[in-house]
């Protein structure tokens, strides 16, 4: 080999690497979400993988849940077709960057909608899935009674959570001082706490209620009556992508409003013979809702088939045949005294 | 292929596509451009991405309320409470950091040096247990071994409510409490005292080991210098007006208060860390040791030296210059090391920035800021390490 | 330590009691250690709950791998086990041959036999046993240059990446569901192949005399070695993805472990390699010089071989730190053999299962490293007498 190959080869890579350049520089495409996944024919939803009732990995591989059922509701929309999905188990601390580095289209995963995540993490939320509030659970021979009895306990809760942040505001606004403990995950969390190595745990009640209801010995544990916080769950995904979010959120949308309207899974075929323009519309044969956010225009006949209406999917995964059994409360139907409460398809 | 040119052409001038020089200078040219073009086109991507994504660059989320507590620690001795800024609790965090690796690297080599001097003990038993305990935690994760001290270890011991009390001090899987010396309020601070007396202690050490080198004796200058210390102290506390109170840790309605406190998590990392990285040591300390030539040994025994002195006096020092170099590595791997209080809660500076690039969604920010605290950490200690070895080098010519 | 033979009394005095100094060690260290055996036995025999090693035994190997799916693992294990034995075969074709390794292999497949029948392992286990002992006496047999075996074994780690993975028409596993001991050895090994040829340019161009070039190495392999591994991991999944431009394909979790553990390893694979490169005699360099090969020709036909040889000892120890650093993908949530013995210990289930998952993942993690770094031993041994 002699030094004019050396050169020519130089020259040779630098005109390589320039043209490779010009094609792998990013482009500031206004390339919605959707084409990606509908390119890619499949969604990848990032999901908890440890959090019974709400997104759980089983030792066969298998994802189950109230937020994995969401999942699935997403991939029916877009492909008519539920499997079509990749799940990516995410822990708290790595949910918002998973979204922000593209890893994963859209996140299912009991996360609290704030101010301050869909202004400055560079997310967008989605509809409120479950409405939620911050409890503590206790062991149940602990001598507290109130949240305020724990002053000067250790409470152990997991990292990069709203949960961290608003025990400690309690104490504060309380005047209690709680040692406050943290672990990459509520497993450790759990693990501590079972070793008394903290006097209580914290986190989102019904997060407490799937813990207490899958342990060992659930009538070891006492969930206290107080909730110290707001915390509605919610879906989210990358932010300025309107057609995507459009997509996500007339997923949910649509399962509150079959609800509304009576439809489920088993009746809904049967239903393209109903003359109520309400449910001609919701069904696409009238106006064509789906067809604005890059969808068929029955979508959401796709979505309620694939994972039934809200009441369908809260029943399979928290309702009172489960072991879970967290009564719906906030999360009823409007009409039953709840918050749920879908705008119309028209 | 060797093209070898006619020789009539060696008399004239090289062409510039055959000289060396120009050539490596092409050469580095295209290279830099290479390298600048990856990082350009790496660049354009990042920047794109970031701005899709609408993600900022800025750090002045530094300055803002943190809102998180962190369970021990300080910012270098400044109490720290969740309305304080994100740069203040990666401060905690740093300090917890220095202070777990600090101590590490104390106690393991203590730990590596009596196992690797153990490994060649002619003591059947005892050089078996070493090689045992070496074989053991070198080939083990520090991980599992973390995970270990700490579920299977520390949190095993008595609940709270059952502690074990000995002498005013408790232990439980909720820490270890001691009675503790506390500025009592509103006197004068003690800080300054016992700053005094450290340099003192330490400039009285450093000249009477050098009187003791130079006129070849063998005063106990460690003692001296450690009653140095002790008179100093004394001297300030009543000078001061006795401005410290013992703090007794006694039992609260939930786990126990008071006192100076060792956390479980602080814990189970140090002993981690020093275990693993003193089977580590204990390697080098053999393989420097043996590195030794086996006549300074036996003309050491032969002038009437017992084992200890052999070892201490002519030994061990010869085999330091071995033993540095690598010796800096583990102390460099303990401080890396310590990234792993991650694991089991333990507040340390990777922790902690985690936590504040969660809380405040500056993710990236907070990673950078770790990659540059721990290589100013690591060029610390290895700077320190050279210096020694400068120092100790063998003198020849 | 001298030897005696036949003389235990006399090995005792020497050993144990030579000195007053020496019998009170030795006694005080014999009680001290027997007392923490035996409370370690009694502990195991008694109060340790060890069932929950079989339950889980699955999932400590495999993780969530789907059960249909497990062919793949077998068919990879099986192949495995015969090029090992093949290779075994080759390289003590000029001794005889040995039989303790043949009894425990045959131990080993009677256990599985009688252990788990039925199970798939039952049946696969004397079959990857009976691969390796047949890959043995094929490679007694068959003459074999060097080189076979570095091609058999770049194409079987191709084929058995593949097997793990890949689509064969009725959908791949996704990485998302590899896990415990698979994911760990399936992590450490990719990294380590992956990093040699990046480590062999670093040190390459560390050694350059072209200051640009040199001081680009240079700074690389310092800023990673001065970092924790799990800096590096968190940095590359966060930061990969936005490396690359949005619509180009997303590289999963397991992917973006693998690049940073890779970029880790080079860093210190540079400095092995540079080790060997310096301890290749400058007069190697200057012969080659001499017979007119060019300065590439030299650092690749002469001095590069030849400083290679030299670390594989060392290469090997890396691969042993490697291989226990693989762990640290357990901090950023993938399920790896640390990952899975987590979940496993954190099982509402198996509460109050404290230390046998970190004791069992302790015997395993042991197994693999000790016996690597007997062989990296054997290897050196066998360099040094070879020179």
């Amino acid at each position: 080999m002699n030094l004019k190959t050396i050169a020519i080869g130089a020259l040779a890579l630098t005109a390589i690497s320039a043209s490779i350049a010009t094609i792998s520089v990013a482009q500031t495409q206004s390339n919605s979400r959707l084409d990606v996944v509908k390119k890619r024919g499949k969604l990848i939803c990032g999901v908890n993988d440890k959090l019974a009732g709400f997104g759980f990995l089983d030792s066969n591989g298998k994802y189950s849940g109230f937020d994995v059922d969401f999942c699935k509701g997403v991939a029916a929309a877009v492909f008519g077709d539920a499997s079509k999905v990749d799940y990516v188990p995410l822990t708290a601390a790595a949910r918002f960057t998973a979204i922000q580095s593209g890893e994963v289209d859209v996140v299912f995963r009991n996360t609290t909608y704030t101010s301050s995540r869909d202004g400055e993490v560079g997310v967008d939320f989605g509809p409120i899935v479950f409405y939620d509030g911050q409890g503590v659970m206790v062991k149940s021979e602990s001598p507290a009674k109130r949240i305020t009895d724990l002053d000067g306990a250790t409470i152990c809760t997991n990292q990069g959570t709203t949960t961290e942040q608003n025990i400690n505001d309690y104490g504060r606004l309380k005047k209690k001082q709680f040692k406050v403990v943290t672990y990459s995950d509520f497993d450790k969390v759990m693990a501590a706490f079972d070793q008394g190595r903290c006097d209580a745990v914290t986190t989102d009640s019904s997060g407490l209620a799937a813990r207490r209801a899958t342990a060992a010995k659930p009538e070891a544990y006492r969930i206290m009556s107080e909730i110290i916080s707001k915390e509605p769950l919610a879906p989210f995904f990358a932010q300025n992508d309107s057609r995507w979010a459009d997509v996500v959120r007339w997923t949910v949308l649509s399962t509150i409003y079959a609800e509304e309207i009576d439809l489920n899974s088993r009746n809904i075929d049967g239903a393209k013979t109903s003359g109520d323009p309400v449910v001609r519309r919701f069904l696409g044969l009238e106006g064509n809702s789906g067809k604005g956010f890059g969808l068929t225009a029955d979508f959401a006949v796709d979505v309620v088939k694939a994972i039934g209406n809200y009441k369908e999917i809260y029943d399979r995964n928290l309702g009172p045949k489960t072991k879970l059994h967290i009564p719906r409360t906030l999360n009823a139907n409007y009409e039953n005294g709840g918050l749920l409460y879908a705008p119309p398809f028209r | 292929m060797v093209t070898s040119d006619p020789p009539n052409n060696m008399a004239t001038r090289v062409p510039f596509y055959r000289d060396v020089k120009i050539l490596a200078v092409i050469a580095q040219m295209v290279f830099v451009l290479l390298v600048a073009l990856t990082i350009w086109i790496l660049g354009q991507n990042l920047s794109t991405n970031l701005k899709t994504r609408n993600l900022s660059t800025s750090f002045e989320f530094l300055r803002r309320t943190a809102g998180f507590q962190i369970a021990e620690g300080s910012a270098f001795g400044v109490p720290y409470s969740s309305e304080d800024s994100y740069l203040k609790a990666i401060a905690v965090g740093l300090f917890n950091t220095l202070r777990v690796s600090v101590l590490g690297i104390v106690l393991a080599t203590i730990l590596g040096v009596v196992v690797g001097v153990a490994r060649l003990s002619s003591n059947w038993v005892v050089n078996r247990i070493a090689l045992m305990y070496v074989e053991v935690f070198r080939n083990t994760p520090l991980l599992v071994q973390l995970i270990f001290w700490y579920y299977a270890g520390v949190l095993t011991l008595p609940k709270v409510k059952q502690a074990l009390e000995f002498g005013g001090a408790y232990l439980s899987n909720q820490g270890f409490f001691m009675p503790w010396l506390v500025q009592k309020p509103d006197s004068i601070s003690f800080a300054p005292v016992w700053m005094l007396s450290i340099i003192l202690a330490v400039a009285t050490f450093v000249i009477l080991e050098r009187r003791c080198v130079n006129l070849g004796r063998n005063d106990p200058a460690g003692w001296i210098a450690f009653g140095v210390l002790l008179l100093v102290l004394l001297a300030g506390y009543f000078t001061l007006g006795q401005p410290l109170e013992l703090d007794l840790p006694r039992t609260t309605n939930f786990g126990i208060a008071g006192g100076a406190s060792l956390s479980p998590e602080f814990a189970a990392l140090l002993i981690g860390l020093v275990v693993y990285t003193a089977s580590f040591i204990a390697e080098t300390v053999r393989a420097g040791i043996q590195a030794v030539n086996k006549g300074q040994w036996e003309a050491a025994r032969a002038i009437g030296m017992s084992y200890s002195q052999t070892l201490q006096l002519i030994v061990l020092p010869q085999a330091l210059r071995v033993i540095i170099p690598p010796l800096g590595n583990q102390y460099l791997n303990l401080t890396k090391n310590s990234s792993l209080a991650t694991a089991i809660g333990f507040p340390d500076m990777f922790n902690v920035l985690n936590t504040a690039g969660n809380q405040s969604g500056f993710n990236l920010q907070t990673m950078l800021i770790a990659l540059l605290v721990y290589l100013v950490l690591s060029l610390t200690i290895s700077s320190f390490v050279n210096l020694y070895n400068r120092a100790t080098r063998l003198k020849t010519r | 330590m001298v030897k005696t033979k036949n003389d235990p009394v006399r090995w005792l005095k020497e050993n144990l009691f030579s000195t007053p100094w020496n019998t009170v060690l030795s006694i005080v260290v014999v009680i001290v250690v027997g007392l923490f055996f035996k409370n370690l036995l009694e502990w195991s025999f008694t109060k340790a709950r060890w069932a929950v090693i079989p339950a889980n035994f699955r999932l400590l190997m495999v993780g969530p791998y789907p059960l249909e799916q497990l062919w793949r693992i077998w068919a990879s294990l099986i192949a495995i086990s015969l090029a090992a034995g093949f290779s075994w075969g080759t390289s003590t074709r000029e001794r005889p041959l040995a039989r303790a390794p043949f009894v425990l292999l045959g131990a080993i497949a009677l256990l599985a036999l009688v252990w788990q029948f039925g199970n798939p392992s039952g049946t696969l286990v004397p079959v990857a046993c009976i691969g390796l002992v047949a890959g043995v006496f094929i490679g007694r047999a068959i003459k074999t240059e060097n080189r076979v075996h570095y091609y058999l074994w770049t194409v079987l780690f191709f084929v058995c990446v593949f097997l793990i993975g890949f689509d064969f028409g009725r959908g791949g596993v996704p990485s998302s569901l590899w896990g415990g001991l698979l994911l760990t050895v399936l992590l450490s090994v990719v990294s380590i192949v992956a990093s040699f040829p990046l480590g062999v340019l670093l040190a390459i161009g560390r050694r350059s005399k072209l200051p640009v070039v040199s001081g680009f190495c240079i700074v690389f392999i310092e800023v990673v070695r001065g970092v924790p591994l799990i800096a590096v991991l968190f940095m590359a999944q966060l930061f990969v993805p936005f490396f690359f431009p949005p619509d180009f394909p997303q590289l999963d979790k397991v992917a973006r472990a693998i690049i940073g553990m890779t970029l880790f390893s080079a860093a210190y694979m540079a400095e092995n390699v540079r080790g060997g490169l310096q301890n290749v005699p400058s007069g190697q360099d200057e012969a080659a010089r001499a017979i007119g090969l060019s300065a590439t020709q030299t650092l690749f036909l002469i001095v590069l071989p030849q400083g290679l040889r030299a670390v594989i000892p060392t290469i090997v120890g890396q691969f042993i730190s490697l291989f226990k650093d693989t762990s640290l993908v357990e901090i950023i949530g993938l399920t790896d053999l640390v990952g899975i013995g987590e979940a496993v210990r954190n099982n509402p289930d198996w509460l109050g299962v404290t230390r046998e998952i970190p004791i069992t993942l302790g015997v395993i993690y042991f197994i693999f490293t000790y016996s690597m770094s007997l062989a990296a031993k054997n290897l050196e041994q066998r360099l040094k007498t070879s020179n």
